[in-house]
């Protein structure tokens, strides 16, 4: 799965959580521009992207997470290893 | 030869002295602590300042004899969700009270209060008390902290807690006699209790966040479910917080009895994941904290004085439902989070009584509800 395809899968799955019909997620998006991705969103947000990725993060790995893009190559580096 | 006994002993003729150095340095140390006297074993008045800034944690508890042998008109005694709040940000709540002072530690029990009730209540020129109302006072078991263990042995050893005098105490004990501060500069260092050094919220923790969803989603359907706990199984209210209301009462001084601001997903969380203190009854937590309010609201209106309030900081929505601004299940890390935690003990926000306790327990289920559907479910 490409980089890109990872992005477009994982703005798929904020909107649906996050209910939001009209997201814009770019690589240099942060959880602070989008509506509703509070503390509890973020809870919600990254537990349902390591089940949909098949994925398991380290605690270190989310502290460093900055942007929607971080993400991406999160889950992509999870993913390959 | 060269080891026979003779040559040996003319080879040693130096180190009896060197072996009494210890001694001699072990001795002038305990001296300087026995002038400077630190931990107030005396109790004949201060003799020396303490500085500004935060001590280490055990340290403080040690120093509570002499923190209560000066003049304070606000004094706060906690556990550890009460420690991080500073004198400074106490003062900006409380502008007009003076020389306010912060006594918290880790885990509070019962048993150590009568060692430190009866030094708040001879503070001179005391105006009010605000004692956070921690879980760990619900202990039943006849067991103190380790704070309290260091208020027992001083109370009780006097002179002879070797064990509570260390080098930093002799150390600090003549930097005192130096200067008229009982310090050490790297102490000055010291910016948050010990237990949260490197502490990161928990949304930084993918385990954490995991952990509380799976917890939410298992305990849906018995969150609040009614535990077996009673006012009567929590002797703390009877034996130790009645009484001090009632001498309080006497002296009026105010006292505020605050339940902190934790989580709302602590409610689910610590049905399986309990408090490193075996002081809840398994099972429904929710419950627990509930009545624990119940019981001391009524404990509150047993002595029926006005001015004292019961204060109940864990249903604002900026604080409780921001797991960002914890720790762990139940420690803010946010700095500006204690800032508001004293201002609106300072405001009377959020009040309880006889009379709204039922709303109020209303209110927090559904809060603590609807975090967990915004947490647990799709």
């Amino acid at each position: 799965m490409s980089d890109e395809d990872v992005l477009n899968r994982l703005a798929s799955l904020i909107a649906d959580l996050l209910d939001l019909d009209d997201l814009k997620l770019t690589r240099a998006t942060t959880a602070n521009e989008v509506d509703g991705w509070d503390s509890l969103a973020h809870v919600r947000i990254v537990v349902a992207a390591e089940q949909a990725f098949g994925v398991r993060f380290t605690t270190g790995e989310i502290a460093s997470l900055k942007t929607a893009g971080d993400l991406v190559d999160l889950i992509a580096l999870h993913s390959h290893g | 030869m060269s080891d026979s006994p003779a040559v040996a002993g003319n080879g040693n003729r130096g180190y009896p002295g060197l072996a009494l150095l210890p001694w001699l340095l072990g001795i002038i140390a305990y001296w300087i602590i026995v002038v400077v006297d630190p931990y107030h074993l005396r109790h004949n008045g201060p003799t020396f300042r303490l500085a500004e800034h935060r001590y280490p944690d055990l340290e403080w508890s040690r120093l509570i004899g002499i923190t209560t042998g000066q003049p304070h008109g606000l004094v706060l005694l906690g556990g550890s969700t009460a420690m991080p709040i500073s004198p400074d940000i106490m003062r900006e709540a409380f502008p007009r009270a003076r020389n306010p002072i912060n006594l918290s530690y880790i885990a509070p029990r019962p048993l150590d209060m009568p060692r430190i009730l009866p030094r708040i209540a001879q503070i001179t020129g005391l105006e009010r008390v605000i004692l956070f109302m921690d879980f760990t006072l619900i202990e039943r078991e006849p067991r103190r902290s380790a704070s309290g263990e260091v208020l027992e042995n001083m109370a009780s050893t006097n002179w002879s807690h070797g064990g509570d005098f260390a080098l930093s105490t002799a150390l600090a004990s003549l930097h005192a006699l130096a200067s008229g501060t009982y310090d050490l500069p790297f102490w000055s260092d010291i910016t948050v209790p010990e237990y949260m050094l490197g502490a990161t919220p928990m949304t930084h923790s993918a385990g954490v966040m995991r952990r509380f969803r799976d917890a939410v989603q298992r305990h849906a359907d018995d969150v609040f479910a009614k535990s077996t706990l009673t006012c009567a199984q929590i002797p703390y209210l009877q034996n130790e917080l009645v009484p001090f209301l009632t001498q309080m009462a006497n002296k009026h001084v105010a006292v505020d009895l605050v339940f902190p601001s934790i989580p709302f997903v602590l409610y689910y969380d610590w049905i399986d994941h309990g408090p490193p203190f075996n002081t809840l009854l398994p099972g429904p937590v929710f419950d627990q904290f509930i009545v624990f309010k119940r019981c001391v609201i009524a404990a509150r209106d047993q002595v029926g004085v006005d001015s004292n309030r019961v204060i109940a900081l864990d249903t604002k929505d900026s604080l409780s439902g921001d797991v960002g601004r914890y720790f762990d299940s139940i420690h803010l890390i946010d700095p500006e989070a204690y800032r508001t935690v004293i201002r609106m003990i300072a405001d009377g926000d959020e009040t309880i009584t006889s009379a709204n306790i039922d709303q109020h327990e209303a209110d927090l289920r559904t809060k603590v509800a609807r975090t967990a559907a915004r947490i647990g479910t799709r």
